[in-house]
């Protein structure tokens, strides 16, 4: 994969293994904290921006602090800059604390729920994006042949594809207490 | 709370993960031609929000890649038979996946006497369960034949690494042959690693005999019971006793996964370079010696490629089908 400089992707590979994981309790911080819940996933997007950016001056010592503290400062920003959101929007800003302090899980059960948990997030997919992701991993199938296969248009390919990967973003990381009910 | 799916499609990061998405699939399905990478940079340098939306979505597919080995075994890809001594040439077992595809579970159950052939690709695994109620694991980059007769039964472990679940039968030995080393089973659970010139015998359970290669008039046999581990050579076997803990550490691979305890980092990158395409390179014999702890996903060496920059603070130099460890 192409990389800009070996310092951004130090840190895209430092946001993928350490930040991302943290998205179920920063999602939860946030739908806890925050009354309109369609503002969450920008919400989320802004705390990572920010996450982001400070990693490229220096790598936090504390991840899961520092995301925690960036979510509780935009929030409060957030309700700065709104006036009109009425200050109970954050119900708990003290919930913070304990999402900071709450453990993560032990490394090598992580490595193994890992499959299962991928596994039952494919499987809750629309079964054709489920069947592209499957013929590019499991057969290693370029578009041209998966949309030859599956009797598709390749841009239908690549649109089945898109909405499996966020999809799946959603369920790996925003949602896993709905993959949890179905592991 | 219920508005929460809606909020997906209203919100301005919506448009953002599409794109994302758009060059993702791009990357992922295709490949891009050296305009399109600059495009690609391009798009990724205007702002934060392009960049952190794309690399969620690519250690999203990233996490998709050891599917690989979850579902083959769930296609029911059924054994090659009749072919002996042949393995799957890349192009039919590509045939072969296809079809199973759409009939999954057509061929189950249509093992039949002959040999049977089975192979990896780097980075891949199997589960292959057989017909005497016996079961192999497959790791990374390995081939292998199973005989199934009436009398006895026979994998050859032409390369690579496997893990035998046996279904004892004493009227029908099971024996694994890699190297021309035989290890007979007595109810047992065990791993077989051919590497270079060598074979490597890990028992976890019960007990079986390692029968050295008859190239000698005095040929050597050990019995190996749980936790032996044994290296046989050419011409001699040498025996490890391991805890049960370092053995399942040894067998990390059968959950996708290396266990590395104060291990050397030459040794540590030899052991990832088997599960990846991309492989690390450490010339620098005082890096080699530097130890590494800690279980990785076999299939993610960029993970070991972060340890070994923040814990010894080692730089890495990108080529084109591999990384340099540097100091």
């Amino acid at each position: 994969m192409p990389r800009v400089s070996e310092d951004a992707s130090s840190v895209e590979s430092w946001f993928a293994r350490v930040v991302l994981p943290l998205e179920p309790a920063l999602m939860q911080f946030l739908r806890h904290n925050w009354r309109n819940q369609s503002d969450i996933t920008d919400l989320r997007q802004d705390v990572y921006e920010r996450v982001f950016a400070a990693a490229l001056k220096e790598i936090p010592a504390h991840p899961r602090q520092f995301v925690f503290t960036t979510a509780r400062n935009l929030l409060i920003n957030r309700i700065r800059d709104e006036q009109v959101v009425p200050f109970e929007a954050v119900t708990d800003i003290d919930a913070l604390n304990t999402a900071i302090d709450a453990p993560g899980p032990d490394r090598t059960v992580q490595a193994r729920d890992e499959l299962r948990r991928v596994q039952v997030a494919l499987d809750s997919l629309p079964p054709r994006c489920r069947e592209v992701v499957i013929l590019r991993r499991v057969e290693g199938l370029s578009r041209k042949e998966i949309a030859l296969r599956m009797g598709v248009a390749e841009d239908t390919v690549t649109e089945h594809f898109i909405k499996g990967m966020r999809r799946l973003a959603g369920l790996l990381y925003s949602d896993p207490q709905d993959l949890g009910r179905m592991l | 709370m219920s508005n929460r799916g809606q909020s997906e499609t209203t919100s301005r990061n919506d448009e953002i993960e599409e794109a994302a998405g758009q060059w993702l699939e791009r990357l992922a399905l295709g490949s891009l031609t050296d305009e399109e990478t600059g495009e690609f940079e391009a798009w990724k340098s205007q702002s934060l929000a392009h960049r952190v939306a794309y690399v969620r979505l690519e250690a999203t597919w990233q996490r998709t890649e050891r599917l690989a080995a979850l579902h083959r075994p769930m296609l029911e890809k059924p054994p090659v038979g009749g072919n002996p001594g042949g393995r799957l040439s890349p192009k039919y077992a590509t045939a072969l996946g296809a079809v199973l595809l759409v009939g999954a579970g057509v061929f189950f159950g249509s093992q039949h006497a002959g040999d049977l052939a089975y192979s990896t690709d780097v980075g891949n695994r199997e589960i292959i369960s057989l017909a005497d109620g016996s079961h192999i694991e497959l790791n990374t980059n390995s081939a292998l034949r199973v005989r199934l007769g009436r009398g006895r039964r026979e994998v050859y472990l032409d390369k690579g690494e496997a893990y035998f679940d046996v279904s004892h039968d004493a009227k029908r030995p099971f024996t694994v042959v890699a190297l021309g080393h035989r290890v007979t089973d007595i109810g047992t659970k065990f791993s077989v690693r051919e590497d270079a010139n060598k074979v490597e015998v890990a028992l976890v359970e019960g007990k079986a005999r390692l029968d050295l290669s008859a190239t000698e008039q005095s040929s050597r046999s050990e019995m190996l019971l749980p936790g032996d581990v044994a290296i046989a050579t050419a011409d001699q076997i040498s025996m490890q006793k391991l805890s049960g803990q370092s053995i399942a550490n040894q067998l990390g691979w059968r959950r996708g996964v290396i266990v590395f305890d104060s291990t050397p980092l030459g040794k540590a990158v030899a052991e990832v370079n088997r599960y990846n395409r991309t492989k690390l390179v450490v010339t620098d014999p005082s890096i080699s010696r530097l130890t590494i702890s800690g279980t990785f996903p076999a299939d993610n060496f960029q993970i070991v490629v972060d340890a070994a920059r923040d814990v010894y603070g080692l730089h890495t130099k990108r080529h084109e089908d591999s990384i340099e460890i540097l100091r």
